[in-house]
């Protein structure tokens, strides 16, 4: 999943100060589950908006909603009522649901409430680790399913480098060392011999280097327009 | 039961054991919950929505809510009975308005027992005119005549028929049905429906030698005397014949009568006995001498009276088919010397009233025969419940009867197929899952105060003193309430886990092929999902837990508090807060500046509350929490401690004061470490 | 010696005395934080004599310095040969293939290829890393250029191609330790001719690694430069043992540095360690030369190089 962290409030309440009807849209998808962008969110900020606005003295009005996908057009286009009677909406899903508002309300101001950081998981409750870097040129098939794109700091593809230390990254310790699991595993399935092989420089074609990337289903296209 | 609904009817499905087990339905949780929050009148109204006798009924239902309640599992049930009776004596209700009789039609009640009263109480609600017909000359039924006034003081009935009749419903004493009024003369006097709750009026007897000597006398009418009089005459030795509650009540009024010995001989065996251990182990306390599994062969006698019982010894009780089939062991006779014997071995019904009247059927055992749903007879018009139909049946289902024929008394004179949803089977939450069990903390049983032993056979003054509201709410706070606790909604639960992750008790679950957490009756009501979940997909099914946000919004909106500054909102866990007094002080001195808002248990209190208070008018806020080894839930020391920081972090971000906003954790919720607490607060922020 | 030491690729003076079978002396010179050349010509005079080649670092742990390439030309002119530096951090592929050619036209010749330290650590964490290489990568990309007279890509050089004495690093005591012998095996694979390792404080696993290193017989296919540095003080040892990834400090080195300290000898004991060491790994089987690493302490390398009798350096 995409997962997004809260931006400091202090910066939201910059973006937001001078507005006086302001929508908190919440996403109830990825960034729900990584808690940063869900219905629980959209009350705690809104609580924080009004209080914040009180004690400076100001009046606004701050409204609560969240729609299942903000980068879906028809579930934005089901709030739009609410959209449209605010001056300024702070979208806390990713940087795909924030364009997606600011593409179909262009007359309204859209602000971010999060920074959208990376996919990834919970690897336990409360911490989310990155997984993929959306190379578009997946790897894990000769890598024991184990991304060195999303997970060595350098994105090694010969690693482990000289800095991989009791199993962690030289960069930060708390870091487990992608390329010494990468040994592990390819040692329990014995396909230690894998990495024995140079791999050449990968082939970026596909990468985030060239955005904006683009993904056409020809058998599903269908001639409405649904923007 | 609704088995095509989505998952979440099913989920909701689930009914607190207490409940289910109920003959009327009590919300025994629902109550118990509102003590746990000291709201007592609310509590009290809602016994009395479903029990027209909550004060008798508290004190000697056989409470079968207890034998099923889940708390069985980790230590002792709930006092549910004594919580009820705690409402009963200490709470009521005034009638602001009599209900309205809507409708014409005149309803004839036999009988002034539960029974009769519940079918009266529940006619005159749904707006119809009732005159109950009593034989005797006082209320009750069974309960006046049959139970001793140390288990049942007189004005326990009384307050509760008191109630009744000020429905509107007319009670018309010393007139027995059969003699003073028949059918015909109530059709006559213009009755559209007669509900017959007569009870069984007839004490049995024993068909062996001797019983025609004088000493040998009947159980309830025995009772009666005593209950009414205060006397009765019984010799030096007295002996009670039977093993049932009427038996032990014999005894213990016996007792009191100062002879010089007591004893009962039992059929049954001590474990057989059909009524509850309770009552044996009183009435032994007390004195009486138990003699289990002997039958009576013959009363010996002298000059006419009554010297001893001659007994055999029992082989069974209940033969291989569980039927009631004694049989003895030849040549085992022995003599209990008795000069007094009390024959308390039953009750049978007297069918005189039926003269004349043959549509009505009865059984081989003599009770009456009705419809098992409508409680209507044979004949049109007629309806009948309570002992009359149970044969021996007990208080709540004797006003179950009532209840059911009072609507269907209503449905059939109306026309309608009007429900009460109460009555719809629900399945019972399940027992807990034996591995959460060392999850839940023990919470000790309240003890019942009573009248020492040495006191207590002088008189036949209540032996049972009754809670203080301390001890009823604190035992009102150990229930789990089962069936009512949090309960996620499938079409916002996104599937994210935090819940499974979270829940002191392992309690919710993603099942296999399941796209949504599923929490099922072993919720505790800790409340730390419906705070934690980022799609607010969890909620408490039970109305009464408002997470504090209502009576945040209840202590705000009081005018009182314009123009006081500094003002304090105190949120604290009810949980560490049971003393009576020591709250009493508290609010008194602190009232001026600190609004409490209590909560069972912090961990269900969602951070953006604390906002709130600011955002309506609060100079501070004050969160007094429990220590972990004080914590009803075992661990949500450390959550409260997140949320209160996070929250910290938030206000100073806001530009706020830190000392506008303070967590503290305490043992206790009162006394004098609070009190510290709070004034150095509004003293800190007079100087902000 | 087979046939691929001896086989010339480059013409700098290390490429020909390793291949002569002269145990080899290189050192690290530093250049500035600034667009100063004197103070490379001032380092290269200090070292002049008393090493075979030096690495010019190529913005060491990732702080802004004088590029690598250039400051190399100024030590090659102050007649002192450079070992230039190259790591894949700051560059991508067109970049470091567009440099190392003006390298080669510059007359330098021995090229060491690294990944790089992350730009965390540097004087710009907030730099955007590039990576697009490792250097295993660009170790085959140096010899493609070199021996297939190709780009990367695949497609031909057109002029001259970059003749380099290419070499990497190895840490014998990063983990998996199983993997280090292996992973040099790839970088000679790839085209490495000489191999710098670590800083050796702990003599035992080197040798340990050595011992791998020739089972796999690669220290015939590869000239292995064993690395040491001596130790300032006490606080330098601690520094090196917590803080420097991929370094291992014995316990007993530790102390010995602890009790100079107190004695304020630091300096001498870490000089004293430092010739031990050198002493020690001259004598394992498949060590062709040291690689002195006096970080901001070159003045150190003409003692060190006297005492351990590796001076005059030889001429070939």
């Amino acid at each position: 999943m995409i997962v997004a962290a809260s931006k400091p409030f202090q910066e939201i309440k910059q973006m937001l100060s001078e507005f006086r009807k302001i929508c908190v849209l919440g996403c109830g998808s990825c960034v729900t589950i990584c808690h940063t962008g869900g219905e629980k969110q959209v009350a705690e900020l809104a609580a924080q908006l009004r209080l914040s606005a009180k004690l400076e003295g100001r009046q606004i009005e701050v409204k609560e909603d969240s729609t299942l996908r903000q980068c879906e057009w028809e579930f934005i286009d089901n709030i739009r009522e609410v959209i449209e009677d605010c001056d300024a909406v702070l979208s806390i899903a990713c940087g795909v649901g924030v364009q997606y508002m600011a593409e179909k309300f262009p007359k309204i101001r859209i602000f971010p409430g999060v920074n959208t950081t990376f996919m990834g998981g919970p690897t336990e409750q409360g911490i989310f680790w990155e997984r993929c870097a959306g190379c578009g040129n997946c790897i894990l098939a000769t890598t024991g399913g184990l991304c060195p794109v999303s997970r060595c700091a350098k994105s090694l593809m010969n690693g482990p480098c000289g800095g991989s230390q009791n199993g962690r990254c030289e960069v930060s310790q708390e870091t487990p060392c992608v390329w010494n699991q990468i040994y592990d595993q390819l040692d329990t399935q014995q396909l230690l011999k894998t990495m024995e092989t140079i791999v050449p420089p990968k082939d970026w074609t596909t990468g985030a280097e060239n955005h904006p990337r683009k993904m056409v289903l020809e058998h599903l296209v269908v001639k409405k327009q649904i923007n | 039961m609704n088995t095509t609904g989505t998952k979440s009817d099913k989920k909701t499905d689930e009914e607190a054991p207490c409940i289910v087990a109920c003959p009327i339905r009590q919300d025994a949780r629902d109550y118990i919950q509102l003590i746990a929050r000291r709201r007592f009148q609310e509590a009290y109204q809602l016994v009395r929505s479903r029990n027209p006798l909550p004060s008798a009924c508290g004190r000697i239902c056989t409470h079968p809510c207890e034998t099923k309640c889940r708390r069985n599992s980790t230590e002792t049930p709930i006092a549910i009975a004594w919580l009820k009776r705690f409402l009963g004596d200490n709470f009521s209700e005034e009638i602001s308005k009599i209900p309205i009789e809507k409708y014409p039609e005149r309803i004839a009640i036999i009988g002034a027992g539960p029974a009769g009263l519940a079918a009266a109480n529940d006619l005159a609600l749904l707006g119809y005119s009732c005159t109950i017909f009593e034989s005797n000359s006082t209320p009750g039924g069974m309960l006046r005549m049959g139970v001793p006034t140390y288990r049942l003081p007189r004005m326990a009935i009384d307050n509760d028929v008191e109630f009744i009749k000020k429905l509107g419903v007319e009670i018309k004493y010393n007139t027995t049905f059969g003699t003073d009024i028949t059918f015909d003369s109530l059709k006559k006097e213009g009755f559209s429906a007669i509900f017959i709750g007569v009870g069984l009026l007839e004490s049995r007897t024993l068909n062996i030698e001797g019983v025609q000597l004088d000493g040998v006398i009947r159980g309830v009418p025995f009772l009666h005397e005593v209950n009414t009089t205060g006397r009765a005459h019984i010799g030096k030795n007295v002996l009670v014949i039977g093993g049932g509650a009427v038996a032990m009540d014999c005894a213990r009024t016996a007792l009191r009568l100062k002879p010089d010995k007591v004893s009962v001989a039992s059929l049954e065996s001590r474990k057989e006995m059909p009524t509850t251990d309770f009552e044996i182990e009183e009435a032994v306390h007390e004195g009486v001498i138990l003699h289990n599994s002997v039958g009576p062969k013959r009363i010996l006698g002298k000059d006419g009276r009554a010297t001893g019982l001659e007994t055999l010894k029992v082989k069974y009780v209940f033969d291989e088919q569980k039927r009631f089939n004694p049989a003895f062991y030849d040549g085992s006779e022995s003599v209990i010397d008795a000069d007094t014997i009390i024959l308390a071995i039953g009750q049978a019904s007297d069918l005189s009233f039926l003269k004349g009247q043959e549509r009505i059927q009865v059984t081989r055992s003599g009770t009456l025969v009705v419809n098992p749903t409508t409680f209507s007879t044979a004949l049109h018009g007629v309806y009948a419940g309570g002992d009359i139909v149970l044969g021996r049946g007990t208080m709540t289902e004797g006003m179950a009867q009532g209840k059911k024929a009072a609507l269907a008394i209503h449905n059939a004179l109306r026309n309608t197929t009007l429900k009460d949803e109460k009555w719809n089977n629900k399945t019972a939450v399940s027992d807990i899952a034996p591995s959460r069990i060392a999850l839940i903390k023990k919470e000790q049983k309240q003890e019942m105060p009573t009248m020492s032993s040495e006191k207590r056979l002088d008189n036949f003054d209540e032996v049972e003193l009754g809670f203080s509201i301390n001890a009823a709410v604190k035992e009102a706070q150990r229930c789990m309430n089962c069936g009512a606790g949090a309960f996620v909604d499938d079409n916002l639960c996104v599937g994210c886990l935090t819940c499974v992750r979270i829940c002191p008790f392992e309690v919710p679950e993603i099942k296999k092929g399941d796209t949504t957490a599923y929490i099922n009756g072993d919720c505790q009501s800790c409340g730390l999902c419906v705070v934690e979940c980022p799609a607010r997909a969890i909620s408490f099914k039970t109305p009464l837990e408002d997470q504090g946000k209502d009576t945040l919004q209840a202590a705000l909106q009081d005018t009182f508090i314009q123009g006081v500054k500094p003002l304090i909102i105190n949120f604290y866990c009810q949980y560490g807060a049971y003393n009576e007094d020591k709250i009493d002080t508290i609010n008194n001195l602190l009232f001026f500046h600190v609004r409490r808002v209590g909560v069972l248990g912090l961990g269900k209190v969602d951070p953006s509350l604390y906002l709130k208070a600011f955002e309506l008018g609060a100079h501070g806020v004050l969160v007094t929490a429990c220590k972990d080894d004080t914590c009803h839930f075992c661990k949500e020391q450390e959550w409260i401690e997140r949320r209160t920081k996070f929250t910290a972090q938030l206000l100073s971000g806001l530009g706020m004061d830190a000392r506008r906003f303070k967590t503290h954790f305490i043992s206790s919720q009162n006394g004098k470490e609070i009190l510290d607490i709070a004034f150095n607060m509004i003293e800190e922020l007079r100087n902000i | 010696m087979i046939e691929n030491r001896s086989d010339i690729k480059s013409g700098s003076n290390l490429e020909k005395l390793l291949r002569s079978g002269k145990f080899a002396v290189t050192a690290e010179l530093g250049p500035p934080r600034g667009a100063d050349r004197s103070a490379i010509e001032k380092k290269a005079k200090i070292l002049k004599g008393y090493g075979d080649a030096f690495n010019i670092t190529d913005c060491q742990t990732a702080v802004v310095r004088m590029s690598s390439i250039a400051s190399g030309r100024i030590v090659l002119d102050a007649g002192v040969e450079p070992i230039i530096q190259m790591t894949c951090r700051d560059r991508n592929r067109i970049a470091i293939q567009s440099d190392l050619l003006g390298a080669a036209a510059l007359g330098l010749k021995n090229l060491l290829c690294l990944t790089g330290d992350h730009q965390k650590f540097g004087d710009h964490p907030m730099a955007k890393g590039v990576f697009d290489i490792d250097s295993v990568q660009l170790i085959q990309m140096v010899k493609t250029l070199r021996d297939e007279k190709r780009f990367q890509s695949g497609q031909e050089l057109k002029a001259s191609e970059p003749k380099f004495f290419i070499g990497a690093a190895e840490n014998p005591f990063a983990d998996p330790f199983k993997f280090r012998a292996v992973r040099l095996a790839k970088k000679i694979a790839a085209g490495a001719d000489f191999i710098q390792t670590q800083i050796i404080y702990n003599i035992k696993k080197f040798h340990e690694w050595m011992n791998m290193v020739a089972d796999m017989g690669l220290h015939e296919k590869v000239f292995i430069l064993a690395g040491v540095a001596p130790l300032k003080s006490a606080g330098m040892a601690k520094h090196m043992k917590h803080n420097v990834p991929g370094m291992d400090v014995p316990d007993e080195v530790m102390s010995r540095m602890t009790a100079a300290s107190a004695a304020k000898k630091g300096k001498e004991e870490g000089i004293k360690i430092c010739l031990e060491v050198i002493e020690q790994v001259r004598e394992i089987r498949g060590v062709a030369g040291v690689h002195v690493m006096a970080v901001e302490w070159e003045e150190a390398v003409p003692e060190i190089i006297q005492q351990a009798r590796l001076f005059p350096r030889p001429t070939v």
